[in-house]
């Protein structure tokens, strides 16, 4: 790999969409170091799932560059930018519904195994080494996020905390350098809400580098490192929870579209 | 051996042991069939049943490696082991360039794509009058011919089928069973994630389409050296209605549904034939009331069945039911 900086393991440079007449987003530029935790912050509408998905490439970008480890992403597909270790989340529940949890979760090893077609057709040594990983490595990764006691049970059946957590161990078990998250507290309990934002603290230790989008700002106060806010699809301000908290722009922005909560 | 797979075996053993208690030519002919038929669904099987993508068009493929296998047989000479094999090739390489327009359409619009090439491929193949003798078909095709035996009778010719179909189904088995069939079901129950994890809907669509068209190719090559004669017919639309009932009533998106599936709508036609006008109403019939009674399939319901026989004889058997290992 030809990337050196941690500074700017992710870059991302006048980004910008436009839907029709609306720009959803304007002209975004801001960098991730390795191992940090940024917050993408805004009120409803402000352009977060829209910047976020263009970093994953389901849609296209307007303008604008994102490069992570040096390579360019705009121009990519979702799934070689999956390849490039970016995972990520979605903002509506995405599983998959008709597997069992454990299923789920040895699908999501597909990037990291080699074998091939004439591999698993002749029971190969190189097939089964690596059906074994998988397996481990589903287990391992049920347990960190704590679902190992639900992985025979079928991923649709699961409460809805439960099945944003294996959306988590899913984006996991690819291996990501980086994680997208997209409102991955939305509609859960408090509770719930603590022993999330916990474990993407665990993921940060893991040497995983987090983006997390939330709208709300109190949740991210905690965790983040950094925090960019966004409202009507321009970035309004950027600096730690503290700087944010304080800014007097972004209060107006929360509290002039009244969704503190 | 593991209680699951039991079934399979002596599904197995039936199958090599039946032409020593059938005395019937008609029955054995069905049964060779049924071998073709098994090629044919599992091909299918990939594309339609484990990636969810409806083609109408699978069918095509068994009449263009019929006809390619003939042609090579007939007027080059190629030895006819040879010429099935080529024509796999050759319907390899027509289905990927299908592919390649049809891959990038989704749902009814891919379905009446597949419906479009398949009379497209008809009409070329009833027009190209000089080298397929157009809608008279090819005759005097010769049978197959391994280490000096000819594949004539119709037990050579089934116990010939058997071992391709029992391939067949391996090949796919093992296929299903790894990273790449898991690829493929990812696709089916959730295109959007499945990319997210790093899974090309056109690249895994096409290892289905390919794979399925090698297998067609192969079966159309095994069905015209049998019946020594191959024509359009096998093109028409009457052919894919039967292996879409034999996929989707043995239970697609599973191994040994669409075998089972194979093997019954193989004799129905001949359980029908009195009634042999009433036949595509019928099977519309019997489409209904099994998609209302098993919307899976029989499989699901036939492994259920099975899963709770083998825990009531030995419970603490790891049976079908209890996945997920
Ligand atoms: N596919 C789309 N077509 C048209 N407008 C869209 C589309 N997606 C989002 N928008 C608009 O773009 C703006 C930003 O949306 P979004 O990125 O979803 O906001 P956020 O995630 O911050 O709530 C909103 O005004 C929204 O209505
Ligand atoms: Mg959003």
């Amino acid at each position: 790999m030809a990337f050196l900086d941690e500074n700017r393991l992710l870059e991302v440079r006048g980004l910008s969409k436009r839907f029709g007449g609306l720009a959803a987003v304007q002209n975004i530029s801001f960098d991730l170091k390795k191992n940090e935790i940024l917050a993408l912050i805004g009120p409803n509408g402000a352009g977060k799932t829209t910047t976020f998905n263009m970093i994953a490439g389901s849609i296209a970008a307007t303008s604008g560059s994102v490069k992570l480890a040096g390579e360019e992403l705009i121009g990519k597909k979702p799934y070689q930018i999956a390849s490039c270790g970016l995972a990520r989340t979605f903002q509506i529940t995405a599983v998959f519904f008709g597997l069992s949890v454990f299923e789920n979760m040895v699908i999501a090893s597909h990037r990291l195994q080699k074998a091939t077609m004439l591999d698993s057709i002749l029971y190969s040594k190189k097939y089964r080494q690596e059906e074994r990983e998988a397996r481990e490595k589903a287990n391992a990764i049920l347990r960190f996020v704590g679902l190992e006691e639900m992985a025979n049970v079928l991923s649709g059946n699961l409460a809805y905390g439960q099945q944003r957590l294996l959306e988590v161990a899913i984006a996991l078990a690819t291996e990501p350098v980086m994680l997208l998250l997209d409102e991955p507290a939305a509609g859960l309990n408090p509770e719930e809400t603590v022993s999330l934002m916990r474990l993407i603290g665990k993921i940060r230790d893991q040497g995983i580098t987090v983006l997390l989008v939330e709208h709300n700002m109190r949740l991210v106060m905690e965790i983040s490192d950094r925090i960019l806010v966004l409202d009507h699809g321009e970035m309004i301000a950027e600096g730690s929870p503290d700087e944010i908290s304080m800014n007097p722009q972004v209060i107006e922005a929360y509290l002039g579209k009244g969704v503190e909560e | 051996m593991n209680m699951k797979k039991l079934p399979v075996f002596v599904l197995l053993a039936v199958a090599a042991v039946l032409p020593l208690f059938v005395k019937s030519e008609y029955f054995m002919h069905i049964c060779v069939l049924a071998m073709m038929y098994i090629m044919l669904t599992q091909g299918l099987n990939l594309l339609t049943g484990y990636i969810g993508q409806l083609s109408l068009g699978h069918q095509t493929f068994l009449g263009l490696g019929g006809y390619a296998s003939a042609l090579l047989a007939i007027k080059l000479g190629v030895p006819v082991l040879l010429a099935m094999l080529l024509a796999g090739l050759f319907t390899v390489v027509c289905s990927f360039l299908i592919g390649l327009v049809t891959f990038r359409m989704r749902g009814s619009y891919f379905v009446i794509m597949t419906t479009a090439f398949a009379e497209i491929v008809r009409l070329v193949i009833n027009n190209s009058t000089a080298v397929t003798n157009g809608p008279m078909g090819l005759r005097e095709i010769p049978p197959p011919v391994i280490f000096g035996l000819i594949i004539k009778s119709k037990i050579s010719s089934y116990y010939f089928g058997l071992v391709l179909a029992v391939i067949t189904v391996f090949i796919c088995y093992r296929i299903v069973d790894s990273r790449t069939g898991r690829a493929f079901v990812a696709l089916r129950e959730h295109e959007a994630l499945a990319n997210s994890v790093g899974i090309s809907f056109a690249r895994y669509s096409m290892v289905a389409a390919v794979v399925g068209g090698f297998f067609a190719g192969i079966a159309g090559g095994f069905y015209a050296h049998y019946t020594h004669f191959i024509s359009t017919d096998v093109i028409t639309f009457s052919y894919t209605v039967t292996i879409l009932l034999m996929l989707i009533i043995g239970g697609k998106g599973t191994i040994m549904g669409p075998v089972l599936g194979a093997i019954i709508f193989s004799f129905v036609p001949e359980a029908l034939r009195a009634v042999d006008n009433l036949r595509l109403p019928i099977y519309g019939l019997i489409l209904m009331i099994s998609v209302l009674a098993m919307p899976k399939g029989l499989m699901p319901v036939l492994s259920r069945a099975y899963g709770r026989i083998v825990y009531k004889l030995a419970p603490g058997q790891k049976t079908p039911a209890a996945k997920g290992e």
